[in-house]
């Protein structure tokens, strides 16, 4: 495989897997407004983009699945088969064996996945709704052979307009199977003219604007220049057209005012049409075939509708009137479905190809590892910006001072964009979350609205990746936990529908995501029970209703006596609090017994910067996030007690706060300061206080996250490294963790059963 | 086959390693010290911007500094690790074929003879070539350390 085609096809992996993001929430969307046929159609788009490029790329077995997925996709749209909660969890399934499919080529290209019990699935489903569907079969028959007479009528200089069938009695089924027909068509012709020149791909440009929405006379015009194409390709457009000749003709007959080379295009166009059809697996072989016919009238009919009116302008009234049984039959059909019936006829209706290109955003992929290496960069520069400051303090020069001042500011702006480029809406998570509802509610029978608000909010996308999964647990445990039985909330008075929401906003310079249900809350005497049940506790202690509740993010914890397939193992809650607080989080809990409870992960924006306190230890200098200071006291005469009994501890309005000194904490034995002179640092953690006493404190500044190297991943009390302004690497300290590994080696003390738990 | 070598001296001996294994070789800058790491653990160096490990080889290996010691710091990529490993000086980059090694003698109760690989000895030579990443520790104990992340269930 040369490199060209694997770009191709990892492009076309990566897309794909965007593609499948959207179309999940799409089925989501399908199933709560089953009547809305703009998101079937939506849908419909993105599968058959997939089919398209799949085939394109060369992935074939993708493509042969995605075809049956889309002639599932075919009967939904034709309302052969009803949208029910059945019918969505097939789509999904459908799209959950894509994404595997697509996980699986991107580890291997060459990877083949067996698609046969799915596919078989889709047969199950299509076949059950045939019986129901037989009676829409037999009408749609009837239009059939009403429009395999329409090349005949198309002459519509000959054919009087009284002679037409009404207009009515072409249902959306056929319109759609129209457009799908223009879809297939455009497919077919870009496989063929893929290798051509770039003169002939200006023409297949061309053939497709004109199949698309040709109003405007400069189609017309694009498609004379055809007339100068390259001999070969014109044999081949004949030969493909001699392939349908019925269609060809017709098109002679019908369209004698266009030019020769535009009718060339449209019987082509309908050859292909009439291929690809008969390439389809034949369920229904009668019908089938009858498809075809009717696919071919239908594309000439569109074609000419829209090629006679530009070229007569002034008669398009009456023309569109003797169109009546294609082009205005296709737009009254379509009125429902698109909107797009005016009397112009099915000619400028928007193709779903025209508004898949709409939709395309201005933006490009760039992987994340350049984009660090970028941040890195700039992360340098502000420290070299910095340097030069202080040099340009020391030589005294205005000129030099003021352009440092400039390139200070240059630098802020540059690093501000650079951030900002790691930020992404929390849509995509949020998405996952409607899925992970639906699955859960189904599981344990409940009814869940799930509302999600904030969905634009943008977070970096590191803390983004580490958010999924104590996202995920979260949600699942306020389905599970959280709203009661249908039953009990009936018995409580409450809705039986169960509210979840999710929320998410910036809130001074942090994120916000709240995880709201509206169920039973959490009772911190039942927590307290369970835990002295389980042996956590000791009998009889007392808990104060925050420690209670904090019980749940002990290890092993569980309330639910038997492990369900959603939760009740006991792993979790202390996974997820130990996930958020590795990206530097906090959760908190607020819950009412009888109304709900709600989840608050309150989380840094991002994880490459942040605010940080730099104070000193002898020589060294260390960043303390400022996060974690709760406040920083200068130490007095009598503020420190040393005690056989505590250690050292501060006194501070009336608090005993225990303290820590940093030299030691880091093993070094030097202090140049008397602890009198020093600074203390109060770290106050969900009840947990303690102080650590400093040097000095240098200043606060902005730094830069740098991640130590695997080899010290066994070093505790550090969060990572900065480099500060003088160039010199620094440790972030992690005060938390330090006390720890300071108290299991130098002095045990026994704190009190529920602040160790809770910390 | 012939592989290039860099060879630098730890105190009055001469050791070797690939010269793939090296990225560059700086003079040694500030280091900021680090906290409850063994004590071959220098510290951590800014190298444009990237913060990389500097570990002492001749602390590790108990190799005393020659008085006329120099510092240098050949980064080294032994992946997944960049490290700084500071060593006396670079001597030499030199050509050797395989065929010009020789196995290592069977040496019993000497501590450092594991991370020896091979021995390269001419009539004023005598470098041993060494293997980093066991010489650093970094061979199998912290590579293959389980992670002890737990799932969420």
């Amino acid at each position: 495989m040369d490199t060209f085609e694997l770009d191709l096809k990892k492009d076309f992996l990566e897309e794909a897997t965007q593609f499948l993001e959207q179309a999940e929430r799409f089925y989501l969307e399908l199933e709560n407004n089953p009547d809305d046929t703009r998101i079937l159609n939506d849908i419909f788009r993105l599968v058959h983009n997939i089919k398209g490029s799949s085939k394109a790329v060369g992935f074939d077995e993708l493509g042969g699945f995605t075809h049956e997925f889309e002639h599932l996709l075919t009967e939904l749209k034709n309302h052969q088969l009803v949208i029910n909660s059945g019918v969505v969890n097939i789509l999904l399934r459908c799209n959950d064996h894509l994404n595997g499919f697509i996980r699986t080529l991107k580890e291997d290209m060459s990877a083949s996945v067996d698609s046969n019990a799915i596919i078989d699935e889709i047969h199950l489903i299509m076949q059950s709704s045939s019986a129901d569907s037989n009676e829409q079969n037999t009408e749609t028959e009837d239009e059939f052979f009403f429009l395999d007479q329409v090349p005949d009528q198309n002459n519509f200089e000959d054919s009087p307009p009284g002679d037409v069938p009404s207009e009515n009695m072409i249902p959306d089924a056929v319109f759609d199977a129209g457009q799908q027909a223009l879809e297939e068509i455009e497919l077919e012709l870009e496989q063929t003219l893929k290798e051509q020149t770039i003169m002939q791909e200006q023409y297949h440009k061309s053939v497709k604007e004109i199949l698309d929405a040709p109003t405007s006379q400069t189609h017309l015009h694009l498609i004379e220049n055809g007339d100068s194409l390259d001999p070969t390709y014109q044999s081949e457009i004949e030969e493909v057209t001699t392939g349908s000749t019925t269609a060809g003709s017709a098109t002679d007959s019908g369209a004698g005012t266009t030019t020769a080379t535009a009718t060339e295009a449209a019987g082509s166009a309908s050859a292909s049409s009439a291929v690809q059809t008969d390439k389809a697996p034949a369920t229904g072989p009668q019908q089938k075939s009858q498809k075809t016919t009717f696919k071919s009238t239908k594309t000439l009919a569109q074609a000419k509708s829209s090629q006679f009116q530009n070229i007569n302008p002034q008669t398009s009234g009456g023309g569109s009137s003797q169109l009546g049984p294609s082009g205005g039959g296709g737009a009254s059909g379509s009125g429902s479905s698109t909107g797009g019936g005016s009397s112009a006829g099915g000619g400028n209706h928007p193709s779903p190809a025209n508004s898949s290109g709409a939709v395309a955003d201005e933006s490009i992929r760039i992987s994340l590892l350049r984009l660090d290496k970028l941040i890195n960069y700039v992360g340098e520069l502000v420290v070299l910006q910095a340097v030069m400051k202080e040099l340009a303090i020391q030589q005294n020069s205005n000129i030099l001072k003021k352009t440092v001042h400039q390139m200070g500011k240059v630098t802020k702006e540059i690093q501000d964009i650079s951030m900002g480029l790691r930020m992404v809406p929390i849509k995509q998570t949020f998405q996952k979350m409607q899925r992970i509802v639906r699955d859960t509610s189904a599981v344990l029978d409940k009814k869940i609205n799930l509302i999600l608000t904030g969905e634009e909010t943008e977070v970096d996308k590191t803390v983004l990746e580490n958010l999924n999964d104590p996202l995920v647990h979260l949600v699942r445990n306020a389905v599970d936990h959280g709203v009661e039985s249908t039953t009990d909330r009936l018995a409580a008075q409450k809705s039986e529908v169960g509210k979840v929401q999710i929320k998410a906003y910036h809130q001074s310079s942090k994120l916000v995501i709240e995880i709201i249900d509206d169920g039973a809350g959490i009772d911190p005497e039942k927590l307290t029970q369970k835990a002295i049940e389980k042996g956590i506790l000791r009998p009889g202690t007392k808990l104060s209703n925050d420690d209670g509740i904090n019980l749940i993010f002990h290890p092993g914890f569980s309330t639910k006596s038997v492990a369900t397939e959603v939760s009740g193992r006991g792993v979790g809650m202390d996974v997820v609090k130990s996930n958020i607080e590795k990206i530097q989080g906090e959760i908190q809990i607020e819950t009412e017994i009888g109304t709900g409870t709600t989840f608050k992960i309150i989380l840094p924006l991002t994880l490459a910067i942040i605010d940080g306190m730099i104070v000193s230890s002898g020589d060294e200098k260390f960043v303390v996030p400022l996060s974690h200071v709760h406040e920083t006291v200068r130490m007095k005469q009598g503020d420190l007690q040393k005690s056989s009994g505590l250690g050292n501890v501060l006194l501070l309005r009336g608090e005993t706060i225990p303290m820590y000194f940093l030299h030691q904490l880091l093993g070094r034995s030097d202090s140049k300061h008397s602890a009198q002179e020093a600074i203390a640092i109060i770290v106050r953690n969900q009840g947990h206080v303690f102080s650590v006493l400093v040097d000095d404190i240098i200043g606060q500044h902005q730094v830069v996250v740098k991640k130590l190297g695997d080899e010290l991943k066994t070093m505790k009390g550090f969060s990572g490294s900065t480099i500060l302004g003088d160039g010199r690497p620094a440790l972030i300290l992690e005060l938390e963790e330090m006390i720890s590994i300071g108290n299991t080696t130098t002095q045990k003390r026994d704190k009190s059963t529920g602040k160790g738990m809770a910390a | 086959m012939s592989t290039r070598y860099i060879c630098f001296s730890l105190g009055q001996e001469e050791f070797a390693v690939p010269l793939m294994e090296v990225r560059e070789v700086i003079a040694l800058p500030d280091v900021t010290p680090l906290a409850h790491v063994p004590a071959y653990f220098k510290g951590i160096i800014n190298l444009r911007g990237q913060i990389i490990t500097v570990i002492d080889l001749r602390q590790k290996l108990n190799i005393k500094p020659s008085s006329q010691s120099e510092n240098t710091i050949i980064i080294c990529d032994l992946h997944p690790y960049m490290l700084g490993v500071l060593i006396d000086s670079v001597n030499d980059v030199l050509t050797i074929d395989d065929s010009q090694l020789s196995e290592k003698p069977d040496v019993v109760g000497v501590r450092n003879s594991d991370y020896v690989s091979k021995v390269y000895q001419t009539e004023d030579k005598f470098i041993l070539f060494i293997n980093l990443p066991k010489a650093l520790g970094f061979d199998m104990k912290f590579i293959h350390a389980p992670s002890t992340e737990k799932r969420i269930s």
